[in-house]
């Protein structure tokens, strides 16, 4: 067995292991017997395990910041920051998709493909019934959700926005 | 309707992975409803990208764009006017939230002057505590590196704490 203290370089090649704790222990005890006699890698080795406690202490505090800060488990209520992140939602599909879309109007989002699509199967609806008669671009951002809940992206994607804003867990992961 | 694969799978992806990401964007934001917003964007970019070609290693794909995409916001956060000081009644300086909220300020000053690569490395390691064999095979890149990218970015986590930062008691 090797009990002999790291030289310089070894201590500095072993750095990286040592703060991550993958040092295997007979290496781990010649790596800290080797700080012995330099007192600057120590400070080093000290100052950077410090700075990984401090990363690590913001973990510390997740759990008890989130379930301070959630609120009531709501399944239908994600309050006004949900109805703005589902808009913000809408917008974004429209600035993914929207140009092509508003150009062939509503009825053609994914998934309706050419010609009369299953998208196409909404597309009399009024768009100001989805949105309450916001701008045009909100229109038809929600038209396209709307048509998209027929399409096999746009259903993913609505479903994926009801988990983010009304589960109870995703409230307090 | 039936689901198709595409859903099946973004949507498996998004319930495996919802937590850590918003985990992810948490430990960086400090703030609930922006770390919703994250893991809103975040997924909503996983599924664009999905439809085309989805990431070999889907979980260290997510934790680098929520990083990024947590940092932008804090840039955002930057570029506002500044409310300016709380009441002294408020604003205690020596109190345990304030001292929080000046750690994860320099941690996150500190990740935004790391390369994509070192940032990576950094939450792989700490927050996640993958081993760098494992970080180095989702990354693509040699054990080596990811160690040298490892110490760099703790340098600059280090030489960015606030002064008098004590791990035990906040403050020395």
């Amino acid at each position: 067995m090797n009990d002999t203290p790291m030289s310089r370089d070894e201590l500095k090649t072993a750095l990286a292991d040592y703060l991550a704790d993958e040092l295997p222990p007979e290496a781990r005890q010649r790596f800290e017997a080797g700080l012995r006699d330099h007192a600057d890698l120590a400070e080093e080795a000290r100052s950077l395990a410090n700075a990984v406690r401090a990363m690590r202490a913001l973990d510390e505090e997740l759990a008890p910041a989130q379930a301070a800060a959630a609120p009531p488990p709501a399944r239908h209520h994600a309050g006004w920051r949900g109805a703005g992140r589902l808009l913000r939602l809408a917008a974004m599909l429209a600035l993914a998709f929207g140009l092509g879309y508003a150009a062939r109007g509503p009825g053609s989002g994914p998934g309706s493909g050419p010609g009369p699509g299953p998208g196409a199967q909404t597309a009399e609806r009024p768009a100001g019934e989805a949105t309450g008669g916001s701008t045009l671009e909100t229109r038809y951002a929600m038209q396209y959700l709307a048509d998209g809940q027929r399409s096999g992206l746009g259903r993913a994607l609505v479903a994926f926005s009801r988990a983010v804003n009304e589960s109870p867990s995703s409230q307090t992961p | 309707m039936p689901e198709t694969s595409l859903e099946s799978d973004a949507l498996a992806i998004f319930q495996r992975h919802r937590r850590d990401v918003y985990g992810w964007a948490q430990r960086i934001l400090g703030d609930h409803h922006e770390a919703l917003d994250v893991v809103q964007d975040v997924f909503l970019k996983w599924f664009e990208q999905a439809q085309f070609v989805a990431p070999v290693s889907p979980r260290a794909w997510l934790r680098t764009v929520t990083t990024n995409r947590a940092l932008d916001l804090v840039r955002v956060r930057h570029r506002r006017p500044e409310a300016g000081p709380l009441p002294r009644e408020i604003a205690r300086p020596g109190d345990e939230t304030t001292r929080r909220d000046e750690l994860r300020a320099a941690i996150t000053r500190a990740m935004e002057a790391l390369s994509e690569q070192q940032r990576a490395v950094l939450v792989a390691k700490v927050y996640e505590g993958l081993s760098f064999a494992r970080i180095a095979e989702e990354l693509d890149i040699a054990v080596p590196t990811a160690k040298t990218h490892y110490l760099r970015a703790l340098e600059h986590v280090r030489d960015r704490l606030p002064r008098g930062w004590n791990p035990r008691g906040g403050e020395s």
